[in-house]
C-alpha cells in the first residue's frame, strides 16, 4: 500500500515532465544512441501529441459508453430482451476484427486522419462496456427488483435509482477496460495520419529511429498506467459508497497498451 | 375488503391457480398457508398487480385492481418479502423512506415519519444510518416491515416474512406483528407454509392445495373440523386437538355451582392453560373465577377432553 501510494505521484510527475520537457532528454538519448543525429522527436511537441491522444480516447470512449449503456439497458428491458443474444454475438464478433483491418476498411469511406481512428476506437470500446452493463444489470438481486416493483417504482425510476447504481461497479469496470485498450490502440491511428502518441512510434519504426519509438512508448505507457490508477481509485470510492460487491477484476491491459 | 372472484392463472397452458374465490374482510389478518408450489405467492401478488389473473377479477373495496395504474395501486399497499429485499445501496432511513418519497412527501414529513415508523417496528435509532448489510436478519426484516408501513397503507401483503429467521427471532417478530395488527386494525395478508405460524397469527386462515382453497375459516374452525384428510394432516393430525385448546376459553365449558377447590383459573384463560394448571397441581377440577375474582363455577378435565374433540 505504502509503495503504491508513493509510486503513483512519481509516475504522474514523470508523465508530466516528459510531456512538457521531452527535448531536455536529448543528452540522454544521444548517449543511448550515439549514431543518431536526431535523438528526440520534434515534429510536434509531446504536449500536443498527448492532448491529441487524450482527445481521441475521450471522444471514442465517451461515445462508446453512451452507446453501450443505451444498448445494454435496452436488451435487459422486457421489450428488448429478445435482442440480447444477437447483440451479444454481434459485439463479440466486432471485437475479433483486427484494429488494423478496421482502419484499412474505414479509410476509403472516411479518408485519412482522425475520423477512421475514432471509428475504430469506438467499435473497440463497445464490447467491454456492453458486457459490464448487461452483467451489472443482471446482477441486481431478483428480490431487490421484486421489492422495487412491489413498492410502486415506475420502470424508469427503478432503473435510475436502483438498477443503474447497483450496476455501476460493473459498468465502470467495463469503461476502465475500454479506455485502457483505447489508449493503446489509438497509437495505430498514426499509421493513417492521426496525430497521437503513436506518431513518434510509427515514424521511428519507418525511419529506424529507435529513440522515437521509445519516447512514444514511454509516454503512452505512463498515460495508460495513470488512467488505470485513476479508475482504480474511482472504483474504490464507489465500492465504499455503495457497499456493493465489486465484480471480479479483469486482466490488466496497461502493460499491453504501450505496444501498437 | 379484498375479493377474489373466480380468479385463474395459467403458465404454459397449465392451470396453477383457481378458479379461486375468496373474500378477506377489512381488518383481518388473513394467512394463506399450504405446501410449496400451491399458489400462495401467486394469490398474494395478484392483490398488488405484480401478477395479473388470466380469468376472473380482484376487487379492493369494490374497486377492481385492474382499474388503477399498477404503480399507484402498489404505493397504497405495503409489501414485505422473505429476504427483506432491502435496497443494498441505501441506508436504513432511506429504505424506510422509499414510498413516502415516491409519493413526493415533503422532506420534514418524511423525516418525521421515518422516526415514527422506526419506533413502531422497534428499530433502534442507531441503526437508521447503517446499510442493510450491516444488520442482522431479524433487523433487516424489521426494516422491511417499517418500509411497508411508511406511507400508512390500509393493506399490507407479506410473503413468508419470517421464513428466513431463527425460531427465537421469528417468535418475537410474530408477537410484534400480532400487536401491530391489533393496534392499527390494518388488513394484513400473510403467506407462510408453517401451520403453527398461521395458527399463531391468523384471524382467518386459508389452507391452499394445488392452486385451490382446501378450507378457510378461523383457526378454531379449521382445527376443530378439518374438511379433508389433507387439511387434517396439514394442521398436525393428532396434535391438532392440543392446538385447538389454545383457541378455546375456560368460559366455554364452565360448570355452574361452586365446587370449592384450592386451585383456580379465570374465565378468559385458554383451555390449554387450564389443562396445564391441572397437570402441574395434580387436580382434575379447578375453581373458576371471573375477571373481578369472584368464583363463578368450576372446570372439569373431562370437559376439556370433550372440547378438544369438537
Ligand atoms: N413465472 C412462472 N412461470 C411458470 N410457472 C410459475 C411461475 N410462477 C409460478 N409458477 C408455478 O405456479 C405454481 C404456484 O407458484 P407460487 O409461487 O404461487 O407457489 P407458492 O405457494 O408461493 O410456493 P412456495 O411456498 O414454494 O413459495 C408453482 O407450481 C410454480 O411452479
Ligand atoms: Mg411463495
Amino acid at each position: 500500500m505504502m509503495r503504491v501510494g508513493l509510486l503513483t505521484p512519481l509516475l504522474a510527475l514523470a508523465f508530466v515532465a516528459l510531456a512538457l520537457f521531452m527535448p531536455a532528454t536529448a543528452p540522454f538519448f544521444h548517449w543511448l544512441f550515439p549514431e543518431n543525429p536526431r535523438p528526440v522527436f520534434l515534429r510536434a511537441s509531446f504536449l500536443e501529441l498527448t492532448l491529441a491522444h487524450a482527445e481521441l480516447v475521450l471522444i471514442s470512449a465517451g461515445a462508446a459508453t453512451a452507446f453501450a449503456l443505451g444498448v445494454g439497458i435496452f436488451v435487459t428491458r422486457p421489450a428488448g430482451r429478445e435482442f440480447l443474444p444477437i447483440v451479444g454475438a454481434l459485439a463479440a464478433v466486432g471485437q475479433t476484427f483486427p484494429p488494423a483491418a478496421v482502419l484499412a476498411l474505414a479509410v476509403p469511406a472516411l479518408g485519412y486522419g482522425e475520423a477512421p481512428t475514432l471509428l475504430a476506437l469506438f467499435l473497440y470500446s463497445i464490447l467491454p462496456i456492453l458486457e459490464g452493463t448487461i452483467a451489472g444489470l443482471h446482477a441486481v438481486p431478483a428480490d431487490v427488483r421484486e421489492a422495487a416493483d412491489g413498492l410502486g417504482f415506475s420502470s424508469a425510476t427503478k432503473l435510475t435509482r436502483i438498477e443503474l447504481p447497483l450496476a455501476a461497479p460493473y459498468i465502470l469496470a467495463g469503461v476502465r477496460t475500454s479506455t485502457i485498450i483505447a489508449i493503446g490502440t489509438a497509437t495505430i491511428g498514426s499509421t493513417i495520419g492521426a496525430l497521437s502518441l503513436g506518431s513518434p512510434i510509427v515514424e521511428g519504426l519507418a525511419a529506424e529511429n529507435t529513440a522515437y519509438v521509445l519516447q512514444g512508448a514511454l509516454v503512452v505507457a505512463l498515460f495508460a498506467i495513470l488512467v488505470d490508477r485513476g479508475f482504480e481509485l474511482l472504483e474504490r470510492r464507489l465500492a465504499r459508497q455503495s457497499r456493493s460487491e465489486l465484480p471480479a477484476s479483469r486482466p490488466r491491459r496497461a502493460a499491453a497498451a504501450a505496444a501498437p | 375488503m379484498i375479493e377474489f372472484d373466480a380468479v385463474e392463472k395459467f403458465y404454459a397452458g397449465q392451470r396453477v391457480l383457481g378458479p379461486l374465490s375468496l373474500s378477506i374482510p377489512q381488518g383481518a389478518l388473513c394467512v394463506l398457508v399450504g405446501p410449496s408450489g400451491c399458489g400462495k405467492s401467486t394469490t398474494l401478488k395478484m392483490i398488488n398487480a405484480l401478477i395479473t389473473p388470466d380469468a376472473g377479477s380482484i376487487r379492493i373495496n369494490a374497486q377492481p385492481v385492474a382499474s388503477h395504474p399498477a404503480e399507484e395501486l402498489r404505493r397504497g399497499i405495503g409489501y414485505v418479502i422473505q429476504s427483506g429485499g432491502l435496497f443494498p445501496h441505501w441506508r436504513v432511513r432511506d429504505n424506510i423512506a422509499t414510498v413516502p418519497r415516491l409519493l413526493h412527501w415533503e422532506k420534514a414529513r418524511v423525516a418525521a415519519r421515518i422516526n415514527e415508523v422506526a419506533e413502531i417496528a422497534a428499530i433502534h435509532r442507531a441503526l437508521l444510518d447503517r446499510f442493510p448489510h450491516q444488520l442482522s436478519g431479524g433487523q433487516q426484516q424489521r426494516v422491511g416491515v417499517a418500509r411497508a408501513l411508511a406511507a400508512d397503507p390500509d393493506i399490507i401483503l407479506m410473503d413468508e416474512p419470517f421464513g428466513a429467521l431463527d425460531p427465537v427471532t421469528r417468535a418475537a417478530l410474530q408477537k410484534e406483528l400480532a400487536r401491530l395488527h391489533h393496534n392499527t386494525g390494518k388488513t394484513i395478508v400473510l403467506v407462510t407454509h408453517d401451520m403453527d405460524e398461521a395458527l399463531a397469527l391468523g384471524t382467518t386462515i386459508v389452507v391452499m392445495r394445488k392452486g385451490e382453497i382446501a378450507q378457510s375459516g378461523t383457526p378454531a374452525e379449521i382445527l376443530a373440523a378439518p374438511r379433508s384428510d389433507f387439511v387434517r394432516d396439514f394442521v398436525g393430525g393428532a396434535d391438532a386437538a392440543m392446538k385447538l385448546l389454545e383457541f378455546r376459553k375456560v368460559r366455554e365449558v364452565l360448570r355452574g355451582g361452586a365446587e370449592s377447590c384450592d386451585h383456580s383459573i379465570r374465565t378468559h384463560d385458554t383451555l390449554r392453560s387450564a389443562l396445564t394448571e391441572m397437570m402441574t397441581t395434580g387436580r382434575s377440577i379447578l375453581t373458576v373465577q371471573n375477571e373481578s375474582g369472584a368464583i363463578v363455577g368450576s372446570i372439569h378435565v373431562e370437559d376439556i377432553v370433550g372440547a378438544s374433540k369438537r
